[in-house]
């Protein structure tokens, strides 16, 4: 695989064209890493909207219909119902882990279980969120498969 | 792409239909067990084949109690274990006193007592340990890809 960087003040817009005869697996991580660091979601906070890339978000969670994106220390809301998002990023590092949240499992530091049948998964901004026990055997597949 | 909730639950729910039963295998056992060993030291009376069968029954409907239980979206831990152990001792007197008429005194209803706390605690430590051994593999992955 050989990388080609051609830069210049004439291009206005970063284009990256990828020219192979298959895709292998080196190429579909560079491929799915390419498109994780271009997908962007659209939130808003106090009436102000900006664009969140998928690797600023630690989980989506659902309260009363809607839909609230949890950063390292901020809260935005987006537009997108809870089974949306899934659709949408459920081929990146995120996973559904219960009935209201979609975590980021790049950001998922350990994992423990609870005495009710339930696992905690601590995230690396210091937060916790409940796995339910639904949820676990797919967390571990997506872990297994990376992304799908 | 999105997990398939349906497939994942459907899975979910044998796999906690496995650990109940699990578990009302290894209480009769238990139970069993130390009623024996009971009746061997010369503590409690010989052991028939109708009280085997009355602890059977009365596992089992432990069993079915706590799967029930186990159903209702409870996220307090301490609160799910009073329940289960509230529901425990409510079907083990239920069927002592009203059906079965197992308990023919004082010292009856204190082994009893003592039966179920040990069984529920051997229970409860068996399921931990199932998923603490499911967390450890999870964990494993993350540290797996972290490193990545």
């Amino acid at each position: 695989m050989k990388l080609i960087i051609e830069q210049s003040e004439e291009y206005k817009e970063a284009v990256i064209t990828i020219r192979c005869g298959m895709i292998d697996d080196a190429l579909k991580s560079v491929i799915d890493s390419l498109q994780f660091q271009m997908f962007s979601i659209t939130v808003t906070k106090n009436g102000a909207i900006r664009k969140l890339s998928l690797g600023e978000i630690y989980y989506f969670e659902s309260v009363d219909e809607r839909t609230f994106v949890y950063c390292d220390h901020e809260v935005y809301e987006c537009e997108y119902k809870l089974y949306e998002l899934e659709e949408r990023v459920g081929g990146f590092c995120f996973a559904r882990i219960s009935k209201s949240v979609i975590v980021n499992i790049d950001k998922i530091t350990s994992i423990r279980p609870q005495l009710n049948g339930r696992f905690e998964a601590m995230l690396d901004n210091g937060e916790r969120q409940t796995v339910n026990r639904h949820y676990v055997n797919y967390l571990k597949e997506k872990f297994e498969g990376g992304m799908r | 792409m999105a997990h398939n909730g349906t497939e994942d639950r459907r899975a979910a729910l044998g796999t906690y239909i496995r650990q109940t039963l699990n578990g009302f295998a290894v209480s009769f056992t238990v139970v069993a067990a130390i009623r024996i060993f009971l009746t061997m030291c010369g503590a409690a009376d010989e052991l028939d084949a109708w009280q085997m069968l009355e602890i059977l029954v009365t596992c089992a409907a432990v069993a079915a109690v706590q799967f029930l239980i186990g159903l209702l979206p409870i996220d307090s831990v301490p609160a799910l274990l009073v329940l289960y152990m509230a529901a425990m001792y409510a079907v083990v007197f239920f069927l002592g006193i009203v059906v079965f008429d197992f308990f023919s005194g004082l010292r009856s209803i204190l082994i009893w007592c003592v039966f179920l706390l040990l069984v529920f605690l051997i229970v409860l430590f068996l399921s931990y340990m199932g998923d603490w051994n499911k967390a450890k593999e999870i964990n494993r992955m993350i540290q797996k890809k972290k490193r990545r």
